[in-house]
C-alpha cells in the first residue's frame, strides 16, 4: 500500500510531468530554464543533505561543480568517452575531492568550516580561470552535443534525461532521509559527541556526508556542461556557491521538498524579473534577504510551523508508525551480565595545562553492580566520566576494558566495546522525535549498507520496523511511550534525562554511565528515573552513577568512589562512606553533611 | 525477484526511447511570424533585442551602449519607422555570464520574437549564446566584445549570422604592433594581461601575431588577478626587464591601477593600450595620470569629424552627459544597420541579415566604411579604420598622429 503510494508519488507523477513539460510549454527559452531548473536541483539536493541534516556549512560547491564539468567535457571530447559515462567518473572524482576537503577541515565547525570550504572553491576557480590549455579559461570551450546509445540528445530529450536523473535522485534522497543514513546525519548535525558515544564515527560521515554531496554537485555541474554545450571558467565563481546555499535555506533546509522550492526561487525568479533591466538583481537580492529574515526556517519550514499543517504532520507521523503495539511485554536487550571486573582506572591523570582535573586516579568497576563517584563540585567527576567515555584522551594512566587497554579510543570505539553515557548537560538530537533518538541509538545494530538504503529495500524496511518497535519498547521501560512521536527538545528536563538513557540502552551496552541524571529533575521526576536505574540494575546492567543527589547515591550504589580535588579519597559500600570522616570533610563537615548523607537534604 | 525488476528495466528503458523517440521539435520561431500571439496584440510594433551587460565589470560598457541604440531606435521611429511599423528595444541584462546571457537570449529570440539582435560585451558571453541566434537565423551585432574569434565562429557556414561594430583583438594588436615594430622599429616589448576573459584573449592575439608576422617573442609577460589591482609588481617587472615599450590588456579600472603603479614606481617606456583604455572611467578616476606616454586603439573619437561632433552633440542633449562615447556610438552604429537594413528590406531576419552584409551605402558615427561588410568579412573595423590615439594637455581624447 504505502509502497504504491511511494511509487506514484516518488515515480510516476513526476515522471507524467516530466513528459507532459514539453508537449506544453514548447519554446526553447522554457526549455532551456528547465534544464537549468533540474541541473541546479540536483546540486541543491545534495547540498541539502549536508547543510540541512548534517548541519555541515559549505560555501564551496561551485568546487565540485566546476570539477564536475571540466572533468566530464576532457573526458568526452579528449579521452572520446561517452558523457554520461563522463559525467558519472567525473562526480566520482568531485565526491573524492569533497572526502578531501572533509578530511582536511575534520577539526573546522561552522564558520572555519565555510572557510575552509570557500578557499577550496576559490582555488578551482582559479585553476579554472589560468589553466587556459585545459580549461579553456574565461575565454571558454566547446563541448560536443550529449548522446546515448548513438543517439544525439536534442533540448527537449536532455531536459527529459537530466529530468529522469532529477528523479532517481530525488528518489534516492527521500530514501536516505527516512531511513538510518538520514537519521544518522541529522543526529551528528545536532550533537557530535551524543553521536559519538553511541558508537557514530563522526569523522567518517562526515566525510561521507560530503562525498555524496560533493557527487550530486558534480553530477550538477557534469550535466550543465553540455546543457550549452559551451562552459567558461566565469560561470565557477563564489556567487554560485552562495546561490547555492541561500536555495537550501530559503526552501527549509533539512526538508525533502525544500530543494525544490529554494531550486523553482534562485532559477525561476530572476525569469521574471528580466525586465527590470537596471533594478533586478537588487530586487531578486531584496526578495532573498526578506525572505531570509522573514522565514529563518525556509518556506517550507515556515509552511509546516502553520498549526493546521503540523495537525496534519503529526497525524501522518501516527499513522506511518501504526505498527508500534504494546501487547507484548518490553524486555530490555542486554548482553550477559559479567560479575569479574570490568573496568580498571589506572593512575588516569587528566591534566589541563597546570590544572590537574583529575590526578592518578585508580578506581576499579565490577560488573552487575551500581558504580556510583561522588565528589563536591571540581572535584573531577565529570572529567572522569569524559576520560571513561574517551571524550578526553587521558595525559597519563591507562584505562583497560575487560583487560583490553582502550586508553587511545575515540568515544565511538569505547561505544563499540559497549560503555556508553548520558550528559549531564543534556546533548538530545533536537531536530528528531523522541523515538528518533532512541533509535539512533541501534546505530552499531543497523546491518543494511549505503545502496541498500538509497533503494529502501525490503529488508531496510524490516529493519526499520524492527528497531522502532525495539525503541519503543525501550521508551515503555522509561515511562515516555505516550511522547514517543514528540519533538525531544519539547520534553521536560526530567524526561529528557529518561531519553537519554532509553537512546543508551540502545547500544546494548554492557556498562552505562550516567552522568548526574537527576540534575535539574523535579522530585516527581527524581522517583521516576530512580526507579528506571533500579530496574536496570535489576536486569543485570553494570552501571556507573555519578550524582549530587546523596538520596539516589545511597540508595542506589553498591559501590562508591568518592573524588575531591581530582583524587579518590575513599572508597567502600555506602556505609563505610557515610562514617569515613575524610568525606565529611570534603562535604565541608558537622551537620550539613549528616543531612547530606542521610538523604534529608540535597546539595544542587 | 531478480528477473522482474530486469524485465522492469528493460521495459521501463523501451519505454523511455518510445517516448523520446516521439518528442515534439522545439519550436525556434525567430522571426516574427504571422501566428505568434505577440504580433497580433498589433501589426505596428516589431521587437529588436539588445543583450549586454548592464551589471558586472563590463557594466558600463552596456550602458553606452544601451544609450546608442536607444538613440538609433528612437530615430528610427521618429522617421516613421518602417511602414509604420515602429521598433520596439528589449534589453536584458546578462551580468556579464555566459549562462546568464545563453538564457536571455533565448528568451529575445523564443518569447519576444525579435528580428535581430546587438550584444554583448563580454567575449564569453558572446561565444556562449552565437550557436542559439545562429540556429535561429536571427542576425546579430557585436558592438563591445572584441574576442576574435566571434565572427569566425561561422564564417564557413552558408549564412554567417554575427557582425561586429568593434576593434577586436586581431586588429587591436595589429595596429599596436604596426606602431611599435613597424613604425618606430622596437624589438623589446612588455605585455601586462589580466586574467579575465579579456586579458588572456589579447595575450594569445599577441603572442600569435608578434610569432607569425614577425618572428619575435614579448621580452617579458606580466599576468594580474583584476580582483587585486596590485600592478606594482607587473610595472617593476617591465622596468627589470627594460622594456622599450609596454602592451596592456585589461579594462578600465585596471587601466587606472595601471597608470597609479606607474606614477608610484616610475616606468621608463610607454604604455600602449586598448580601447577599454579609453573608457572615460580611466580619466574619471585618475585624472592627470592619463596625460604623456599612454596611447590607446579608437575607432571613434568625438571630434574626428563632422558626423561625430554631432552624434556627441546629440548624446549629450538626450542624456546629460556622454559617459563613455566610444561604446555609445559603436552601439549607435550596430542598431543602425539593423533598422536601416529593415527600411529597405522589412522584417524578416534572413533578409536583414543579407542586407547588412550587403551595404554599400551605410552611414554611421565612427569610423564604419559605406561598405561595412562582405561575405567573407564581418567585422566592420580593419586596420584601416583603428588608430592610435592620446590625450591631449586638455584631457581630450585626439589622435595620436
Amino acid at each position: 500500500m504505502t509502497k504504491a503510494k511511494w511509487w506514484i508519488y516518488q515515480i510516476g507523477i513526476p515522471l507524467v510531468l516530466l513528459y507532459a513539460f514539453p508537449w506544453v510549454f514548447n519554446n526553447a527559452h522554457t526549455i532551456h530554464v528547465a534544464q537549468s531548473f533540474l541541473i541546479t536541483y540536483i546540486v541543491i539536493v545534495g547540498l541539502n543533505l549536508l547543510v540541512g541534516l548534517s548541519k555541515q556549512l559549505s560555501l564551496g560547491h561551485v568546487g565540485f561543480y566546476a570539477i564536475g564539468a571540466y572533468l566530464s567535457v576532457i573526458l568526452t571530447m579528449k579521452v572520446g568517452l561517452n558523457f554520461f559515462v563522463s559525467v558519472i567518473i567525473a562526480a566520482l572524482v568531485a565526491a573524492l575531492f569533497g572526502a578531501v576537503v572533509a578530511l582536511l577541515s575534520l577539526r573546522a565547525k561552522g564558520p572555519y568550516l565555510a572557510m575552509v570550504t570557500i578557499a577550496f572553491g576559490e582555488l578551482v576557480g582559479i585553476i579554472a580561470n589560468r589553466w587556459v590549455d585545459v580549461t579553456g579559461g574565461p575565454a571558454g570551450v566547446r563541448t560536443s552535443q550529449p548522446s546515448l546509445f548513438g543517439f544525439e540528445l536534442g533540448p527537449i530529450e536532455y531536459m527529459w534525461f537530466i529530468g529522469l536523473l532529477a528523479v532517481i535522485i530525488t528518489a534516492g534522497a527521500t530514501n536516505i532521509f527516512r531511513g538510518r543514513f538520514g537519521r544518522t546525519m541529522t543526529a551528528f548535525g545536532n550533537s557530535e559527541v551524543a553521536s559519538e558515544v553511541l558508537g557514530i564515527n563522526v569523522r567518517g560521515w562526515k566525510i561521507l556526508a560530503f562525498s555524496i554531496s560533493a557527487f550530486l554537485a558534480g553530477v550538477g555541474g557534469g550535466l550543465f556542461a553540455f546543457q550549452n554545450q559551451f562552459i567558461s571558467s566565469t560561470t565557477f565563481e563564489l556567487n554560485l556557491s552562495i546561490l547555492f546555499l541561500i536555495a537550501v535555506i530559503i526552501g527549509g533546509s533539512g526538508t525533502k521538498i525544500g530543494p525544490i522550492i529554494g531550486t523553482a526561487i534562485i532559477v525561476g525568479l530572476p525569469q521574471f524579473l528580466h525586465n527590470f533591466v537596471d533594478y533586478h538583481l537588487m530586487i531578486f537580492g531584496g526578495i532573498l534577504l526578506v525572505a531570509l529574515i522573514l522565514l529563518p526556517d525556509g518556506i517550507v519550514g515556515a509552511f509546516t510551523n502553520l498549526s493546521f499543517i503540523k495537525k496534519l504532520s503529526s497525524k501522518k507521523v501516527t499513522t506511518e508508525l501504526g505498527i508500534l503495539h504494546d501487547d507484548r511485554e518490553a524486555t530490555i536487550d542486554l548482553p550477559d551480565g559479567i560479575n569479574g571486573k570490568l573496568l580498571e582506572l589506572e593512575n588516569i591523570s587528566m591534566h589541563f595545562g597546570g590544572i590537574k582535573a583529575i590526578d592518578d586516579v585508580e578506581i576499579e568497576v565490577w560488573g552487575g553492580i551500581v558504580h556510583g563517584i561522588i565528589g563536591p563540585n571540581g572535584s573531577g567527576k565529570s572529567t572522569t566520566v569524559n576520560v571513561l567515555s574517551g571524550v578526553y584522551m587521558p595525559t597519563g594512566g591507562n584505562l583497560l576494558w575487560k583487560g583490553k587497554n582502550i586508553t587511545k579510543y575515540a568515544p565511538h570505539g569505547i561505544a563499540q566495546e559497549g560503555i556508553t553515557r548520558t550528559f549531564q548537560n543534556l546533548q538530545l538530537f533536537e531536530d528528531m522525535s523522541v523515538l528518533q533518538n532512541v533509535m539512533v541509538g541501534f546505530h552499531l545494530h543497523f546491518k543494511t549498507g549505503f545502496l541498500k538504503n538509497v533503494l529502501y529495500l525490503g529488508q531496510v524496511s524490516d529493519e526499520e520496523r524492527y528497531y522502532a518497535q525495539k525503541a519503543y519498547d525501550l521508551l515503555r521501560i522509561v515511562g515516555l511511550e505516550e511522547k514517543a512521536h514528540e519533538k525531544a527538545s519539547d520534553l521536560p528536563y526530567g524526561e529528557q534525562r529518561l531519553v537519554e538513557i532509553a537512546r543508551g540502552l540502545a547500544l546494548k551496552p554492557s556498562l552505562l554511565i550516567l552522568d548526574e541524571p537527576a540534575a535539574g529533575a523535579s522530585p516527581k521526576e527524581i522517583e521516576k528515573i530512580m526507579d528506571v536505574i533500579q530496574r536496570l540494575k535489576n536486569a543485570g546492567l553494570s552501571i556507573i552513577l555519578v550524582e549530587h543527589h546523596m538520596d539516589i547515591v545511597m540508595n542506589v550504589c553498591d559501590y562508591i568512589t568518592v573524588l575531591d580535588f581530582g583524587k579518590k579519597i575513599c572508597e567502600g559500600t555506602p556505609e563505610t562512606i557515610q562514617n569515613d570522616p575524610r568525606v565529611i570533610e570534603a562535604y565541608l563537615g558537622g551537620e550539613e553533611v549528616n543531612q547530606l548523607v542521610a538523604g534529608t537534604k540535597s546539595i544542587s | 525477484m531478480k528477473k522482474s525488476s530486469a524485465i522492469f528495466l528493460v521495459g521501463f528503458m523501451v519505454l523511455f526511447t518510445i517516448l523520446a523517440g516521439c518528442s515534439p521539435q522545439v519550436k525556434e520561431t525567430g522571426s516574427a511570424s504571422t501566428s505568434d500571439p505577440v504580433d497580433s496584440k498589433g501589426q505596428d510594433t516589431f521587437n529588436i533585442g539588445l543583450a549586454i551587460s548592464m551589471s558586472g565589470g563590463t557594466a558600463l560598457f552596456g550602458e553606452g551602449v544601451k544609450r546608442g541604440v536607444d538613440l538609433a531606435v528612437k530615430e528610427f521611429n521618429d522617421a516613421g519607422g518602417f511602414e509604420g511599423q515602429q521598433a520596439n528595444l528589449i534589453l536584458y541584462d546578462d551580468e556579464a555570464k555566459p549562462e546568464k546571457s545563453i538564457e536571455i537570449v533565448q528568451k529575445l529570440i523564443n518569447q519576444d520574437n525579435i528580428v535581430a539582435l546587438v550584444g554583448p560585451a563580454n567575449s564569453g558571453n558572446a561565444m556562449a549564446h552565437i550557436p542559439f541566434v545562429q540556429e535561429a537565423k536571427i542576425p546579430e551585432v557585436v558592438p563591445v566584445a572584441t574576442g576574435t574569434k566571434i565572427t569566425q565562429e561561422y564564417k564557413d557556414a552558408d549564412k554567417n549570422y554575427i557582425f561586429r561594430v568593434a576593434p577586436l583583438d586581431g586588429v587591436q594588436v595589429s595596429a599596436i604592433l604596426k606602431e611599435l615594430i613597424d613604425k618606430q622599429g622596437l624589438t623589446k616589448l612588455g605585455v601586462i594581461h589580466d586574467t579575465e576573459g579579456y586579458g588572456q584573449g589579447g595575450r594569445e592575439d599577441i603572442l600569435k601575431q608578434m610569432k607569425e608576422n614577425y618572428n619575435m617573442e614579448p621580452t617579458v609577460i606580466s599576468a594580474f588577478d583584476p580582483k587585486e589591482l596590485n600592478l606594482e609588481p607587473s610595472i617593476r617587472e617591465m622596468n627589470n626587464a627594460g622594456v622599450e615599450a609596454v602592451v596592456f590588456y585589461g579594462l578600465a579600472p585596471q587601466s587606472a591601477k595601471l597608470l597609479e603603479a606607474r606614477f608610484n614606481e616610475g616606468l621608463d617606456a610607454p604604455i600602449y593600450a586598448t580601447w577599454a583604455t579609453g573608457d572615460p572611467t580611466v580619466l574619471n578616476l585618475v585624472g592627470d595620470l592619463v596625460k604623456d606616454d599612454l596611447y590607446f586603439v579608437q575607432s571613434y573619437t568625438i571630434d574626428q569629424n563632422e558626423v561625430a561632433k554631432k552624434f556627441h552633440q546629440k548624446v549629450v542633449d538626450t542624456y546629460g552627459e556622454d559617459v563613455f562615447p566610444i561604446a555609445t556610438a559603436q552601439g549607435y552604429d550596430s542598431a543602425k544597420l539593423i533598422l536601416d537594413a529593415i527600411k529597405k528590406v522589412g522584417l524578416d531576419s534572413e533578409k536583414i541579415r543579407d542586407q547588412i552584409e550587403s551595404f554599400t551605402d551605410f552611414e554611421g558615427v565612427t569610423a564604419i566604411k559605406s561598405t561595412p561588410f562582405t561575405k567573407e568579412n564581418h567585422e566592420a573595423f580593419g586596420i584601416d579604420e583603428v588608430f592610435i590615439a592620446t590625450y591631449n594637455d586638455d584631457l581630450q581624447i585626439i589622435s595620436a598622429e
